[in-house]
C-alpha cells in the first residue's frame, strides 16, 4: 500500500518537474515546481521523515518559491519567443548529457550490494533529529559555518540590491544596448514592454 | 514496502530532469529553479539512505542543504535583479559580459 502511494506521489513529482522544465511562461514553471516540492514532502512522510516534510512545505514551497514568484512578477520576465529550445541541436545534446549522468548513477547504484530494507517504521521526530544535530561535534561545526554563510548571503543580497550611484548609472547607460532608454533605478519596476 | 532502490530511481529521474533544465533552458530564473530541483533530488536520496541505515544523520544533512539552498536563492535572485537592471533581459545568451 505504501508503495502505491509512493508511486503516485512520484508520478506527480516527475510530471510537475517536466512541466517546470518545458513551461514557456516562468510563472507556470514556478507553480509546477511548488506542486512538485509538495509531492516530495509527501514522499518524505512515507520515508519516516515527518519533520523534513514540514520543513519542505514551510521553507521550500512557502518561502523560497514565493520569493521566486515575487522576482518573476517584479521583473515581468517575458515568454521565450517561439520554440527555439526544441529545434536547437544543443537541446538534444543537453538531454543526452543528462541521460548519461542518470545512467551512470543507476549503474553505480545497481552494482553495490543491497542490504535488506528495514522492517516496520522508525519515525524520527524533532527530538531525534535535534539530538543528533546538537551533539555531534562535526555537525555542530557545520551549523556554525552555515550561520556565517547565511550572514554573508544577507549582506551580499543587500549589497546587490542597493540603489546605484549616479556614476554607476552613467556607466550602465553607456554599456546598455541601444534601444532601451529607461533609466532603471531600484524604484521603478522595469516592464517587459520597454525591453527591445 | 518501499525499497531503497525505488527511492534512488525517483531521485535519479528528478536529478536528470533538473540537469536537462539547466542545460537546455535560457531563462536564468528557470535555470535556478532547475538547480533547486536537483538539490531536492539529492535530499530525497539522503532521506532514503537515512531510512535504509537507520541513521538520522542523513536527515540532519537535508536540513543543512535546505539552508544552503535558501542562501543560494537569496544571492541568485539578487544577482538576477541586478543583471536585469543592467541588461534588461534574463536570457543567458544575451548576458555575455564575461564570455569570450
Amino acid at each position: 500500500m505504501s508503495l502505491v502511494i509512493f508511486v503516485v506521489f512520484g508520478c506527480v513529482a516527475v510530471g510537475c518537474a517536466l512541466a517546470m522544465v518545458f513551461a514557456r511562461n516562468p510563472v507556470y514553471g514556478a507553480i509546477a515546481l511548488i506542486v512538485c516540492l509538495a509531492a516530495l514532502a509527501g514522499e518524505y512522510l512515507l520515508l519516516d521523515a515527518p519533520l523534513l516534510a514540514a520543513f519542505q512545505i514551510l521553507v521550500y514551497a512557502g518561502a523560497i518559491m514565493v520569493l521566486y514568484l515575487f522576482v518573476i512578477m517584479l521583473l515581468n520576465v517575458r515568454r521565450e519567443e517561439g520554440c527555439r529550445w526544441c529545434t536547437d541541436w544543443r537541446t538534444y545534446l543537453g538531454f543526452v548529457l543528462a541521460g548519461l549522468i542518470g545512467l551512470s548513477f543507476l549503474f553505480k547504484a545497481s552494482n553495490v550490494a543491497h542490504p535488506a530494507p528495514p522492517v516496520g517504521f522508525h519515525v524520527y521526530d524533532v527530538t531525534g533529529v535535534a539530538y543528533t544535530m546538537f551533539t555531534d561535534p562535526t555537525l555542530l561545526f557545520i551549523i556554525e559555518a552555515l550561520g556565517v554563510l547565511l550572514l554573508m548571503s544577507v549582506v551580499g543580497a543587500i549589497y546587490l540590491g542597493r540603489r546605484f550611484s549616479a556614476e554607476e548609472e552613467l556607466l550602465m547607460k553607456h554599456d546598455r544596448p541601444a534601444g532601451s532608454n529607461s533609466t532603471g533605478t531600484a524604484g521603478d519596476a522595469p516592464c517587459g514592454e520597454s525591453a527591445p | 514496502m518501499i525499497q531503497t532502490m525505488h527511492v534512488l530511481w525517483l531521485s535519479t529521474i528528478l536529478f536528470v530532469i533538473g540537469t536537462a533544465g539547466v542545460l537546455i533552458r535560457r531563462n536564468a530564473i528557470v535555470m535556478l529553479m532547475s538547480v533547486e530541483l536537483m538539490l531536492n533530488a539529492v535530499n530525497l536520496a539522503l532521506i532514503g539512505f537515512a531510512r535504509q541505515f537507520r541513521d538520522v544523520t542523513g536527515q540532519v544533512y537535508v536540513i543543512f542543504i535546505m539552508t544552503v539552498a535558501a542562501a543560494e536563492v537569496a544571492i541568485g535572485l539578487a544577482l538576477f535583479v541586478a543583471v536585469f537592471r543592467h541588461k534588461r533581459t534574463l536570457d543567458t545568451q544575451k548576458i555575455d559580459l564575461l564570455r569570450w
